[in-house]
């Protein structure tokens, strides 16, 4: 410390620059909350509350959408062998159906579960427990994310079996995720910013949109499909997953004044 | 201490609530207005469901909303539509509560059993809730409320569509709840408040009219309220309150400004605190 000499009674000891930053450093690490990761948070609301609380009262709900994706990958794969007679193109608009199926898991299971606590009104219960629903909704994310994952994989190998062609599986798995990461951040930025029901509405227009155009102009988006390497469509997919997980912490950390009201 | 300071809400240009400042301590508080007056609004925003456009609400001089978990941790709620799960029967459900509350499994379960007992549903623990009646449910309600031990226990229109046993019951329970924690409910049935409400908060035109006790509010009408003939005209500065039945015959329960001469007919009562809610928002 430097004294400083205008002080009546002597010299009072000032803090010099260093000690004065040293201090606030000190004041700002241990004032402001520590940064949790996911994987913490995540194991941190599995340890406390259990994995099978997760989906408590909507297990219905898990069941009715893996069944309805099961149906879409069916008949995905039940079709891929005529489709693919038809034309030259069909590899890529096969892959075009795919990128427009692969999220249908994720987002028929949330859709669902959000539409069966809204009608047996519990939303209000749970965001006045301990554990914020945002975390609660963040973990049930993640596992929707993991069975899409799961099931998206186990369909594009029965599709590549089915086809009565080599298609290329990497190719199409690394559409397939980046298909499902590019809608739930598409999603989770939703949730964010627009209140219930548009916010059930947005992401399922947008996507059948997107879809229908992709198919008015198959004949281009097909050929780009059909050339694209395993590596750029898997290093896509990868890119959009952390994107999603980042996204998706930040949603579980949300200060609770940020946080949508409830409906009133 | 939970205090409300300064509290405005608007909705899309309208306020429901302008200036409420309140302060609650242990015991219990009704939150007593007609339908549509605020208080669900005023009874989330204590529970964060929704925050105040102004003004801040401290729960020991801290704001609520800043302390997310650690106050939905100390806090015990019971909406007025209380949702739940018609397949599972109410230990499974308190158990996910629980479990959502952070309370341990080990002592969520003793939890659960002493909470069902209090609440009169020990017998009926393994059943289906979608075998029971309206009154059951709230009381599976009110137990969730307390599962994790709250400090504050917020229960919005806690008694509607429970026939008057299980009122009286809720009364009973609330009663013993409060020696030791703040509760604070709001209902615009009257005689749910009168024997165990500590103080009565009223609103009217989106602001707090009243924050008192029952004695006090119904002490302001003493020697104004009266029983007269059905049927006998009011007179100037007079007051319908309520009709009330004596097997054939109908008497009127009225408000006067003055004493009323004495007849036969013409008795004083004891006001309670119907005649002040029908006075405060009668037409």
């Amino acid at each position: 410390m430097r004294p400083i000499d205008d002080a009546p009674g002597g010299r009072i000891p000032y803090p010099d620059k260093a000690e004065r930053d040293a201090s606030v450093a000190m004041i700002v690490t241990r004032g402001m909350p520590a940064r949790m990761r996911l994987v913490d948070s995540v194991a941190e609301l599995v340890r406390s509350a259990g994995l099978r609380s997760l989906f408590f009262g909507v297990w219905d709900c898990v069941f009715l959408g893996c069944l309805a994706a099961a149906c879409v990958w069916g008949l995905l794969a039940a079709g891929a062998d005529g489709f693919m007679q038809r034309d030259s193109a069909a590899q890529g608009r096969l892959m075009i159906l795919m990128f427009l199926a692969s999220p249908f898991l994720y987002e028929f299971v949330h859709l669902l579960i959000m539409l069966r606590e809204r009608e047996r009104r519990t939303l209000d219960l749970w965001r006045v427990c301990r554990w914020s629903f945002h975390r609660l909704a963040a973990v049930r994310m993640l596992a929707f994310g993991a069975a899409s994952v799961t099931a998206d994989t186990m369909g594009c190998v029965v599709v590549s079996a089915l086809s009565g062609r080599r298609l290329p599986v990497l190719t199409m798995l690394g559409v397939s995720f980046a298909s499902l990461f590019l809608f739930a951040l598409g999603q989770l930025a939703v949730d964010a910013r627009c209140a219930w029901p548009a916010s059930a509405a947005v992401m399922p227009v947008a996507w059948l949109a997107a879809g229908g155009a992709a198919w008015a102009f198959s004949d281009r988006v097909a050929g780009m499909m059909e050339r694209l390497p395993a590596a750029v469509s898997l290093g896509i997919a990868a890119a959009l997953a952390v994107a999603f997980l980042y996204a998706l912490r930040r949603y579980m950390n949300v200060p609770a004044s940020r946080r949508a009201e409830a409906f009133a | 201490m939970l205090t409300v300071e300064h509290v405005t809400k608007t909705f899309s240009g309208t306020t429901v609530l302008r200036d409420v400042n309140l302060t609650f301590e242990q015991g219990v508080y009704g939150l007593l207005a007609p339908n549509g007056a605020g208080k669900s609004t005023l009874m989330k925003m204590l529970a964060t469901l929704l925050f105040p456009t102004d003004g801040s609400i401290r729960w020991n001089g801290e704001d609520i909303i800043a302390m997310d978990d650690r106050y939905r941790g100390l806090l015990g709620y019971l909406p007025q539509e209380f949702g739940y799960y018609p397949n599972y029967t109410p230990r499974q459900f308190l158990r996910y509560i629980a479990a959502l509350q952070g309370v341990r499994r080990a002592r969520a379960d003793k939890r659960i059993e002493k909470l069902l007992g209090l609440v009169g549903l020990a017998d009926a623990a393994d059943k289906k809730m979608k075998t029971f009646s309206g009154g059951m449910i709230q009381r599976v309600g009110i137990a969730q409320a307390l599962i994790a031990e709250p400090q504050l226990l917020i229960l919005d229109e806690p008694t509607a569509g429970l026939d008057p046993k299980e009122r009286v019951r809720f009364r009973n329970i609330i009663h013993d709840l409060a020696a030791d924690r703040i509760v604070i409910l709001s209902t615009h049935i009257v005689s749910d408040l009168e024997t165990i409400a500590g103080k009565i908060i009223m609103l009217k035109n989106a602001q707090v009219l009243r924050c008192d006790t029952p004695a006090t509010i119904c002490g302001e009408l003493e020697g104004h309220v009266w029983e007269v003939p059905g049927g006998m005209p009011l007179g100037d500065g007079r007051k319908l309150l309520s009709e009330v039945q004596y097997g054939t015959e109908t008497r009127q329960r009225i408000y006067s400004p003055a004493p009323l001469a004495a007849a036969d007919a013409i008795t004083p009562v004891v006001p309670n605190l119907e005649d002040a809610f029908l006075m405060i928002y009668g037409e």
